[in-house]
């Protein structure tokens, strides 16, 4: 942890460097077809300024995260499993966005996969739990499958490209090179079909890991997991992974425009749509995993409008405060042992750090300046908004972001005033709350710290310049000018508009009750159900793929296994004949011996004056 | 050139051949079966021997040695098999080699 912090501080103190390190550990000679100069596959680490970032989030949050379970899960009797799961994870997470080449990032990004499938089901023996994990696994792997034909693509197009050394991208590893600009040159964008193709794999694979639309289904019933995981798998790093891989691959290879408005689109859809979920849903761990998708959602618009860095700006900020918001929530469900915010109420009395380190989350996620949201966000929407002009295209999506912040502010203060405020708690037969111990609440200090000031970081000259990549190739964040500034102010009354509402209708202990008309009703349903993508997504598995594997299944086990069990039965009785020949008497042998002896002594006669006259008569 | 005499001698081993293995084939008694395979093996001993009397030279002295030798192995082999003679006799009570039938599936 100490090392990638000190990795991080120090790409920051020397701006746009670029180090790499590599190894090559398969070369394929040169051959006809598509590798003509060879083919090299590296394993290497590549600090550049986007993976110091990450280095940053993912060491301070897994070191919080780290020292909060010790407390958290200390009463479970799967400690060693999940410490050595959670180690994994970082070691794979660390390696991820060190990585210097596509094959060895998709290495790292299963990685991280799996750990997050075995920490969703860590409590394996609840059925819904081990049912999350699998979803989790299944769903994602639809993304990865589509990265990897991605990868593919691009390994196979730009075999012969980029700027390094001789021989081309294939020759050198499929290192990630920076020129200029990324390898697709503006001139080729939108003109190739199989690029856009690649484009849109490679945007599965990011929606699969970062659970945007419409592979999101997964990210929420991942709460199943220990609230630890959620904070640091499901909020800040690995979901962040596919946040990453856009960026990288916006970076290093370029999108054709197609993608780049198919990537606003999802992102900017995902960021509303997630967050009308998030806003009827009673389980505090939900809403916080729903608001994930939404934030992330940003994060791929800022991506897809051309503001890499920005984007990762905003990953690096709602990495800390969404951290912090899960240690909150763990350290409130660790206190009274429920989830649900409806029998909550009251505990800002007895629990006044965690209260205050969700409102500083909640502040932050709202986009209140000046927490750490703020400034993320709303370069986001400056930025895209400076875009418009050139791309009138994004307007919807970027209408569809900037409404979210109203509803972002709206569903994580209803949670607080839901938990926190009010006399006591709904249900009486809670146990007492009581303030989570001290290790429990340095991570959230610390986590609270920056969630508070990591966004003021853009104004340390060293720092920006990490978000300017060198050169500015991420996007320049726009100069704040009088419209920027009404765009910031309206959003940050949009917000506080939220924040009110939330306190109107849920504040100090109010219930509000939704009207009995069947329009509302059917509306809520609708949200809570999640827009039935789920039942659809079942509907899907059960009657396309089930059928699908049973006919397979019937192939393999007639056809096939038919075949192979035909020859076997044959042979079976043949040898079962041969076996009788021995009969175990000895005069028995001797006459097979016999017999084969007259039979060699009259193929012998027989061919004798074949051999005579090929060795030329006696 | 073939001679009469040659015929005749091949034809005396071929007929002990023939005498030792319907020897082998049909006796069950295992120092019979021992006899008759000595008997085989005598007549291929007795064509080496008039080979080389035919022959002239190293060619014929060859043979000879070559008798000699068979000679040997064969009380070797006499030896050996009737040692196994008798141990069939001690773990079976019988040296039929009919009732000798446990080496089978």
């Amino acid at each position: 942890m100490v090392f990638g912090v000190l990795i991080g501080a120090a790409e920051m103190l020397s701006p746009g460097s670029y180090t790499n390190v590599e190894y090559t550990w398969l070369h394929l000679a040169p051959a006809p077809g598509p590798f003509p100069n060879g083919l090299s596959l590296v394993a290497g680490t590549l600090v550049d300024p986007i993976s110091a970032l990450m280095l940053l989030v993912v060491t301070i949050v897994g070191f919080a995260v780290m020292l909060y379970s010790i407390e958290y899960m200390h009463h479970d009797s799967g400690l060693p499993r999940y410490y050595s799961e959670l180690s994994l994870f970082l070691a794979a997470m660390s390696g991820l966005v060190i990585s210097d080449n596509l094959l060895e990032f998709f290495i790292f990004w299963e990685l991280v996969g799996v750990c997050s499938y075995f920490l969703i089901g860590f409590y394996y023996d609840k059925p819904s739990a081990a049912s999350a994990a699998k979803e989790a696994f299944i769903v994602t792997r639809v993304g990865d499958v589509m990265f990897l034909l991605g990868i593919f693509i691009y390994f196979y197009h730009y075999a012969l490209a980029g700027p390094i050394g001789s021989g081309g991208w294939a020759a050198n590893g499929f290192v990630f090179t920076r020129g200029s600009q990324p390898f697709l040159a503006s001139s080729v964008r939108g003109s190739s079909t199989l690029l856009t193709v690649a484009g849109i794999m490679i945007l599965g694979g990011a929606a699969g890991k970062s659970a945007q639309f419409p592979l999101h289904v997964w990210l929420p019933d991942a709460m199943e997991g220990p609230t630890t995981v959620s904070a640091l798998i499901h909020a800040a790093t690995m979901v962040a992974a596919g946040v990453y891989l856009l960026a990288v691959a916006s970076l290093f290879l370029g999108f054709t425009s197609f993608d780049l408005l198919l990537i606003v689109a999802i992102g900017g859809f995902t960021a509303f749509f997630a967050a009308t979920m998030a806003v009827v849903h009673p389980d505090i761990k939900r809403v916080i995993a729903y608001s994930t998708i939404s934030q992330l959602g940003y994060m791929v618009l800022a991506i897809g409008a051309g503001f890499a860095m920005l984007g990762l700006f905003h990953l690096f900020t709602h990495a800390f405060f969404k951290a912090l918001l899960f240690l909150a929530a763990g350290s409130v469900i660790h206190a009274i042992g429920t989830q649900d915010l409806f029998k909550m109420g009251g505990l800002r009395k007895t629990m006044r750090l965690t209260a205050a380190a969700f409102a500083i989350g909640g502040l932050a996620l709202a986009g209140i300046p000046p927490f750490a949201g703020f400034w993320s966000k709303d370069d986001i929407l400056a930025a895209v908004y400076s875009d418009l002009g050139s791309h009138p295209a994004y307007w919807p999506f970027f209408l569809l972001a900037y409404a979210a912040v109203f509803l972002t502010a709206y569903y994580i203060f209803r949670a607080w005033f839901l938990a926190f405020s009010g006399e006591k708690p709904r249900d009486p037969t809670l146990p007492e709350a009581h303030e989570a111990p001290w290790v429990m609440r340095i991570p959230m200090i610390i986590l609270s710290a920056l969630a508070v000031g990591g966004g003021l970081l853009i104004f340390w000259p060293s720092f920006d310049s990490l978000l300017l990549y060198g050169n500015g190739v991420g996007g320049i964040p726009p100069v704040y000018g009088s419209t920027e500034i009404v765009l910031s102010s309206v959003s940050v009354l949009l917000a506080g508009g939220g924040i009110l509402l939330a306190w109107r209708l849920w504040g100090n202990g109010r219930v509000f009750v939704l009207a009995e008309t069947a329009a509302a009703q059917s509306l809520r349903r609708l949200l809570l159900n999640r827009y039935y993508f789920k039942v659809g997504y079942d509907w899907i598995g059960l009657n396309g793929v089930y059928t699908v594997a049973r006919a397979a299944d019937f192939f393999d086990r007639y056809v096939i296994d038919g075949t192979v069990h035909g020859f076997e039965r044959t042979f079976a009785l043949l040898s079962d004949r041969l076996r009788r020949i021995q009969s175990g008497f000895v005069s028995d042998y001797a006459s097979y011996v016999v017999a084969g002896l007259i039979l060699v002594f009259v193929l012998l006669l027989l061919i004798a004056p074949y051999l005579v006259s090929a060795w030329g008569g006696i | 050139m073939t001679s009469l005499a040659e015929i005749g001698f091949v034809a005396l081993s071929s007929a002990l051949l023939a005498i030792g293995l319907f020897g082998i084939l049909t006796r069950r008694n295992f120092i019979l079966l021992l006899i008759a395979i000595e008997i085989a093996m005598n007549a291929a001993i007795l064509n080496f021997i008039y080979f080389a009397a035919f022959s002239s030279g190293t060619a014929g002295l060859t043979g000879q040695a070559i008798a000699v030798v068979v000679i040997g192995f064969a009380a070797t082999e006499v030896a050996v098999g009737l040692g196994i003679v008798l141990a069939l006799n001690r773990v079976k009570g019988t040296i039929n080699v009919a009732r000798a039938t446990e080496l089978k599936l």
